[in-house]
């Protein structure tokens, strides 16, 4: 199996309100048009690696709409995945979520998927430990027993930096896994056995450095940071 | 009857540092009388959000009261297309629903929505709008959102109502003509889109003098389907 990690393009924060955390954003925004840009060269890269496989979403608008996007290039549809949705950092989710149904009716989601409401269940801020309990099953059943030969699961910058780091440890890879900017994306060869070898840590070279972001924050200004 | 598009009046903003307020409804009210204009849709953001409100302003609602003055003073019936920290005023003043038809004529009627889920348009708001159509046969239908919905302009910009490809193509294979009416963003004027029975476009904006932009609103004449764009001076 080839395995694709990327996260969401860049959300849409105009709206949000003044003080809000950017990297945290505080409601279910779809993507700026920056972020549409950004997928679609995601999705561009996809097609040129030949990706005709599945792809797993976490729900999110920022991240099924980053789907939709490299979906609609690669002519596949998509899964909702709610185990690779965000960390929860707030005491209170912060919205409520689409339905399956809702998601159905803006992004090419699979005819059989299903996906049980509400899917944001923390009930308060999760530690980075209640991410990898969610996360690590999920990977481990993707090696287990892959649902097709090429996947892609798009995430968050919480849920791709722990899967990251959860295989790069299964690579025996110590090495930089790169950082978790906007759209950016890894790629795995895992294989039968469920040896894992990292093809390349998360990059963004497909496209221009100007449009590379983090959210709000500029390519310079988190390498800066 | 003519209709009058006006959006984004952002009263009360510390931004219009130019130009009072009442200065600029009081020029916009000349033109509505000397226009002719029979009835007003206003899509929304009427009073800026609060930290960009001017000191005498501390509340929206203090900042809403000129407008509502000035509304009354013209004496023609308005739409109002609240956005969401806009509705308690306007439903609670004027009763307004969060979706809404406002049938004026037998030429001419008016749909409002809200944009209740972030960027969207929910379910029940595409089957409220298919069902006002039907009231509404061989009117003009103006459609009024806030936002405008994603693929109703020309260019990119962040935040758009998504509309479905299903409801897009009932409202262009419509038999009646529907123009949908976007606001939101301060930039340079947009040309009319028209596909099949919809027209969407961008009717009306206002100068907030540190973008640097200008004023200009439209007037849509429901019998003739005739879109009128003045630029103004205020």
């Amino acid at each position: 199996m080839i395995l694709y990690i990327a996260r969401h393009g860049q959300p849409a924060l105009d709206d949000m309100k003044p003080g809000a955390d950017y990297e945290l954003p505080d409601g279910d925004y779809p993507l700026s048009a920056l972020g549409r840009e950004q997928a679609e060269f995601l999705g561009k890269y996809l097609k040129q690696e030949n990706f005709d496989g599945l792809m797993l979403s976490s729900p999110y608008a920022r991240t099924m709409e980053t789907a939709a996007v490299a979906a609609s290039i690669c002519g596949t549809s998509i899964v909702p995945e709610p185990r690779f949705q965000e960390r929860l950092f707030a005491a209170e989710p912060p919205c409520p979520g689409m339905t399956i149904e809702e998601m159905r009716r803006f992004y090419p989601v699979s005819p059989d998927a299903e996906l049980e409401y509400p899917w944001i269940v923390a009930k308060g801020p999760e530690e980075a430990v209640d991410v990898e309990k969610r996360v690590f099953p999920l990977i481990d059943e993707l090696i287990a027993a892959p649902p097709a030969e090429k996947i892609l699961l798009i995430g968050h910058g919480a849920s791709v930096n722990t899967a990251m780091r959860y295989l790069a440890e299964k690579a025996n890879y110590s090495g930089n896994r790169g950082i978790a900017f906007n759209a950016a994306v890894s790629c795995l060869d895992i294989e039968h056995d469920g040896s894992v070898k990292l093809i390349h840590p998360l990059k963004f070279d497909y496209m221009p450095m100007e449009k590379v972001t983090s959210n709000k924050r500029t390519y310079e200004e988190v390498i800066n940071q | 009857m003519k209709i009058l598009v006006i959006s984004d009046l952002h009263l009360c903003d510390r931004r219009h540092y130019d130009m009072a307020d009442e200065e600029r409804l009081e020029k916009l009210g000349t033109f509505i009388r000397r226009s002719g204009t029979g009835a007003v849709l206003n899509l929304g953001d009427t009073v800026s959000r609060t930290p960009l409100l001017l000191d005498c302003y501390p509340t929206l609602e203090a900042g809403f009261e000129g407008y509502l003055k000035w509304r009354k003073s013209l004496n023609i019936p308005f739409a109002e297309c609240a956005i969401k920290r806009e509705l308690d005023f306007f439903s609670g003043i004027m009763g307004q629903e969060v979706d809404q038809l406002f049938e004026l004529d037998q030429n001419s009627a008016i749909i409002t929505l809200l944009q209740q889920l972030p960027c969207r348009l929910a379910l029940e708001q595409e089957e409220f709008v298919i069902n006002a159509l039907e009231k509404c046969q061989g009117k003009t239908v103006i459609i009024g959102t806030h936002q405008p919905f994603q693929g109703s302009c020309s260019r990119e910009g962040d935040v758009f109502l998504k509309i479905t490809d299903g409801f897009k193509n009932k409202l262009e294979n419509f038999p009646g003509k529907i123009i949908w009416c976007g606001g939101h963003f301060h930039w340079d004027k947009e040309e009319p889109m028209v596909t099949g029975s919809l027209t969407s476009l961008y009717p009306s904006r206002f100068r907030i003098k540190e973008k640097g932009d200008y004023t200009y609103t439209t007037l849509i004449d429901t019998v003739s389907g005739k879109l009128q764009t003045d630029f103004h001076d205020f």
